[in-house]
């Protein structure tokens, strides 16, 4: 079932291979195509966490005012995504779709670059265009590299340590850029648990990956860096990059700022009964109104 | 409904636990281990198994750890007074090559990282500590070395081979290839011959390391080749198994229909070889390489090299099986009851096969087939040549 997958992914990294001559080219190029392949996928699940995003205030009210009412809660918060048009799970899904096909994106590379006798042999009978298996092995050295060792002395130069760096770099940079800000603390002054908790991901993840890199081979770290970059650019693209925030030129999210401009309005009328009190009281100022005026209150 | 609740309530958590998974899944390239190399030593034929970090003796009469014994020939015993057994695990290495014997006491065994290791073998102990590096590092260490009166040639897995001296391990030349030697060089008076995975076999002067002539076998060639009256014998990746003479001319091929990755057979003018699919083939090095008989008793790759003995092809495949052939015309071998001489194990089989004939040293009562499996649990199996019977098993515990 899963050769369904890597056959496939196998050849076509080795006809790349057999186009460009250059391990590296067909590596960059293959993650490009995947990349460009899955990107109706990771569209659709960019724009569904923007739209959960911008739902977070009016998930906040209702948080409080159900907050001893979780069977209601539950039923509000539904409504509001059927109303907004939203599917809680529209992130995920995609996510899980492209699950698999990252994985034998990785599982490719580390197959074609086969550095193992044990992963030479299992090269054999992948290939779905005869006569590239006279390719095999493929030249696994560029610049000096062995592409299928870890970077670090004495299998490979000192210099191939800049790629668990670029990976490090790369994958803080697409975390910032993913990641949506919320204020550090809530309106009673308390930390808000769920903006430390991502702050942490974002730091902590990109050391993890920096941290394995150093005993991936070299080829998987390239294929890291271009696919930390496409994802990079494509967030950039789609006007979902915030440069300013990455590189800390930005102190107020925009939940603080009261900035909320969200493409995801609930109708008036649904607004309304959203806001009734659990004494049937209305309140003040309708949601929207509320929204512009007031202070947000941060995302949970 | 309370699904999406909890997703959406603990989609931090789900992140974390998605990266997790992402990581387990696309973790650090495993190195994982290689298949075990085996060679037997000294009178008795006790089996040496170099399996991942471990280095074990198996006595063959019955599959134990061989026990370490002092001057006097008395078992000895630890702390605990328990007995020393042979058994070596190294810990900070790997061992995909098979150990080799440096003198009648010394055992030379190549580390995957770079490091060769002089270990004694009445005692078990590695004599030089962490090992000496090799003075190169084009690659790691998959190759069996050769030892020669004065050199050591070791293969490296990125490219080159290169020759060692043997009183200090200094460098003495370098082989140059374009990618690299995972297979052990065959030393034929003055000359090596080694097979590289940049496609070609190479002859280089075993003194200098000069290149004497370079043959491109139109594919990888990660197996040794076999050398039998003067002529050279080797399959490749190109599907093909080659003739060649010491002077590097191809004089006959055969079409084989996948990859070959073993060292050729010779019996009585038969060449014996398998592919990567299953195909076994009988060839006539008499009459250009003629197909005597060709079959498939299994659908997965043979790897190791076919053992041929005075009746019998055995072949042992990934599918965990090991099959007795007719050395006539390649049938499965029926047993005294009539049914398949086919054993099957708990794991792939990749190492060669070993055959212990009995001698007035090892105490065995009749030839034995011994396999060895990738799965630590059943890293030796025997069974007696002539009816498959079972006799032991040895695990790495």
């Amino acid at each position: 079932m899963w050769d369904l997958i890597l056959n496939p992914f196998i050849t076509v990294i080795t006809v790349l291979y057999s186009i460009f001559n250059s391990p590296v080219i067909a590596i960059i190029i293959f993650t490009i195509l995947v990349r460009l392949l899955m990107y109706p996928l990771n569209a659709q699940q960019m724009r569904s966490s923007k739209a959960m995003q911008e739902l977070q205030p009016e998930l906040k009210k209702l948080q409080e005012k159900y907050k001893n009412d979780r069977e209601k809660l539950s039923q509000e918060q539904m409504r509001l995504y059927r109303e907004a048009g939203v599917n809680p799970l529209g992130g995920c899904l995609p996510l899980l779709i492209q699950l698999p096909i990252w994985i034998g994106l990785y599982q490719a590379i580390n197959h074609a670059l086969a550095a193992t006798p044990l992963q030479l042999i299992d090269l054999g009978g992948r290939f779905l265009i005869p006569g590239l298996d006279q390719l095999v092995p493929l030249n696994n050295v560029f610049l000096g590299m062995d592409l299928t060792q870890p970077p670090t002395p004495p299998v490979n130069p000192v210099y191939a340590l800049a790629l668990p760096a670029l990976v490090l770099v790369t994958t803080w940079m697409q975390s910032k850029m993913m990641t949506p800000t919320t204020p550090t603390t809530n309106d009673d002054g308390q930390p808000n648990q769920a903006a430390a908790m991502t702050q942490s991901m974002t730091t902590i993840m990109p050391i993890m990956m920096g941290f394995f890199s150093l005993s991936f081979s070299v080829g998987l770290s390239i294929y890291f860096v271009v696919s930390n970059i496409f994802s990079i650019v494509q967030y950039a693209l789609q006007g979902q990059g915030d440069w300013r925030r990455m590189f800390g030129l930005s102190s107020k999210p925009a939940a603080e700022t009261g900035t909320i401009t969200s493409s995801v309005k609930p109708k008036k009328k649904e607004d309304d009964s959203l806001m009734k009190t659990d004494t049937g009281k209305k309140p003040d100022k309708t949601p929207q109104s509320k929204s512009k005026t007031q202070k947000a209150k941060p995302a949970k | 409904m309370n699904i999406v609740k909890v997703l959406s309530r603990h989609r931090l958590l789900g992140a974390a636990i998605l990266s997790m998974f992402l990581l387990a899944a696309c973790g650090p390239a495993p190195l994982g281990t290689s298949w075990a190399g085996l060679t037997t030593v000294g009178d008795q034929q006790y089996i040496l198994v170099a399996f991942n970090d471990r280095l074990t003796m198996v006595d063959p009469v019955d599959g134990k750890t061989v026990r370490l014994r002092n001057a006097e020939g008395e078992i000895r015993l630890d702390d605990s007074g328990n007995p020393r057994l042979w058994d070596i695990r190294q810990g900070q290495n790997q061992f995909f090559a098979t150990p080799v014997l440096e003198g009648e006491n010394s055992l030379l065994v190549a580390g995957y990282h770079q490091v060769l290791y002089n270990v004694d073998l009445p005692t078990a102990r590695i004599e030089n500590g962490e090992g000496t590096p090799i003075p190169s590092n084009t690659g790691n260490l998959v190759a069996d070395p050769v030892v020669s009166d004065d050199l050591i040639y070791v293969g490296l897995s990125t490219k080159n081979l290169v020759a060692l001296n043997r009183d200090d391990y200094s460098l003495a030349w370098t082989a140059e290839t374009e990618h690299g030697v995972w297979s052990k060089p065959v030393l034929v008076d003055d000359t090596l011959y080694f097979t590289s995975l940049d496609h070609n076999l190479y002859a280089v002067d075993a003194r200098t390391g000069a290149s004497r002539w370079t043959l491109d076998l139109q594919g990888a060639a990660p197996a040794s080749p076999a050398y039998v009256d003067g002529k050279l014998y080797i399959g490749s990746f190109a599907r093909k198994v080659f003739e060649v003479s010491t002077e590097g001319k191809i004089l006959n091929s055969y079409d084989t229909l996948d990859w070959v990755w073993n060292t050729p057979t010779v019996k009585d003018g038969i060449l014996y070889t398998a592919d990567l699919v299953g195909n076994v083939y009988a060839l006539d090095t008499t009459d250009n390489l003629r197909e005597v008989w060709k079959v498939r008793p299994s659908t997965m790759a043979i790897r190791p090299s076919p053992l041929v003995t005075e009746n019998y092809v055995l072949v042992a495949s990934r599918d965990q099986k090991l099959y007795w052939l007719n050395r006539d015309d390649g049938t499965i071998v029926s047993d005294s009851e009539g049914r398949p001489l086919v054993r099957e194990m708990q794991a792939p089989i990749f190492s060669d096969i070993l055959l212990i004939e009995p001698t007035e040293a090892n105490g065995i009562t009749e030839p034995m087939v011994v396999v060895s499996t990738l799965s630590p649990g059943q890293m030796l199996v025997a069974y007696s040549l002539e009816e498959g019977r079972f006799l032991w098993t040895h695990s790495l515990a």
